[in-house]
């Protein structure tokens, strides 16, 4: 092998990689810093104020509470697929402070006609026509995000978005069920002090 | 002043029938696409955001441009086997490093042109539909890097297949069926981690340890890429670099 030809694409190896690392390491940063100012956002807040406060569900009574938002549809098939699990998760964790939140947009009458045609039961508490918020709630999707269905967040006590991801996720919801086990434990301290 | 001759002697072989019609092929696909995701942005009701556009013409253009690079790349190379131009050329005084190093410039030259030729068909995509604001939001340093590397990658796995199987045929079904199997055996990986309960932990990325598929989980713009892929793809890029040549300079030259 000449020394030129080793030179050679040694230079063109070296030309590639750089290209790729200076790609990965810009998409990589803006995708963290995205993440960052959304995790760092009062996203309660936020919603109600982009709301002027009139929303019927999302209002200032909800500050202080947990929140688990759930974005679908009767014609998404992960949602539907995904309903079983989060039922069990509200069965174990709803209460007073800590609410599920189903919104659709579709017409109601619509949709619970094919949830019943289907046997679709969906524990959350649900909210029809909902075209605006769930553009609203769509809104804080990173620039790096695929929209899809379903889109589940979870609201902190201080507004704060704790989980946003979109698409079925198995693993997102096992996380989801350890965060609130430990909102659950926080609660029974506070209650004991 | 040799790398000079053997260049100008490889660019008087572009000129072809075979070239022609896939430069053809190219620019119609390309502005096909241009003109097809500016009209649906443009008339949308803007539910769809920008960044998604952009990853969508940067998804449907490379796929289209690298496979037809990729069959560039084949006929070109392949064609030199199949004529006996190859030996010709040690005949007339060139070493194989040489020929290999004037192919790779070449090859690289025409990746540069069909980059420019893919932006200037989304330009006219934009202008046509009066979408220039749009098209100079989703022209990003990352959607123009990724452009030519993927492109470029591309060329470096069709030199790896030609020069393997000397046959242009031959090399063009491998390149498909390459990009099969692998999509088969993500979609198999998957699939038996999604339905098997008992697989625990967090799923590895099968694409970034593939030939071919790793390129795109690197250049993925709607996640974080973990320095590993760029590694497994940086040594994937070396070995696609330095197979050919040592397949070339240590075979026969003949077909």
């Amino acid at each position: 092998m000449r020394r030129s030809t080793i030179l050679f694409l040694a230079v063109i190896a070296v030309f590639v990689i750089g290209l790729i690392s200076t790609s990965v390491y810009f998409t990589n940063k803006e995708i963290n810093r995205g993440e960052e100012e959304r995790s760092n956002m009062n996203m309660l807040n936020a919603l109600i104020d982009n709301t002027n406060g009139q929303h019927k569900v999302i209002n200032e009574e909800l500050q202080g509470n947990v929140l688990v938002i759930n974005v679908w549809a009767t014609w998404c098939g992960p949602c539907i697929r995904e309903i079983p699990e989060l039922n069990i998760l509200e069965e174990e964790f709803a209460s007073d402070d800590i609410r599920f939140l189903a919104f659709d947009d579709l017409d109601s009458a619509k949709e619970l006609s094919i949830m019943k045609e289907r046997e679709i039961e969906f524990n959350y508490e649900l909210y029809f026509n909902e075209k605006e918020l769930i553009e609203l709630l769509y809104s804080y999707k990173l620039p790096n995000e695929n929209r899809a269905v379903p889109l589940n967040i979870v609201i902190d006590r201080k507004g704060k978005p704790a989980f946003y991801y979109m698409g079925y996720q198995k693993d997102k919801i096992d996380e989801l069920r350890t965060y609130l086990e430990n909102v659950n434990k926080a609660s029974i301290k506070v209650d004991l002090l | 002043m040799k790398l000079n001759r053997i260049l100008t002697s490889e660019l008087l072989k572009l000129p072809r029938m075979g070239n022609y019609i896939l430069l053809g092929i190219f620019l119609l696909l390309n502005l096909a696409i241009s003109f097809l995701f500016f009209y649906e942005f443009s008339s949308s009701d803007q539910s769809q955001s920008l960044e998604d556009l952009g990853r969508q013409v940067l998804t449907s253009q490379t796929s289209l441009s690298s496979l037809l690079i990729a069959i560039f790349t084949i006929m070109s190379i392949g064609k030199e086997y199949k004529d006996g131009t190859l030996r010709k050329n040690i005949i007339d005084g060139y070493t194989r490093d040489d020929f290999f190093v004037g192919k790779l410039l070449i090859l690289f030259l025409c990746v540069c042109f069909a980059f420019l030729l893919g932006i200037i068909c989304l330009f006219i995509g934009a202008l046509s539909l009066g979408q220039l604001s749009e098209f100079s939001e989703i022209i990003t340093p990352p959607f123009l890097i990724n452009f030519f590397v993927e492109l470029f990658y591309t060329v470096l796995f069709a030199m790896f297949l030609i020069y393997l199987i000397r046959k242009s045929t031959m090399s063009i079904v491998m390149y498909f069926l390459w990009g099969f199997i692998e999509s088969i055996s993500v979609g198999i990986y998957a699939a038996i981690y999604q339905f098997n309960d008992d697989v625990d932990g967090e799923p590895i990325n099968l694409a970034n340890y593939l030939p071919k598929s790793s390129i795109d989980s690197v250049l993925n713009t709607a996640a974080t890429v973990e320095w590993s892929a760029v590694l497994v793809t940086s040594i994937y890029i070396v070995l696609m670099l330095y197979l050919p040549y040592y397949l070339f300079t240590k075979r026969d030259i003949r077909s």
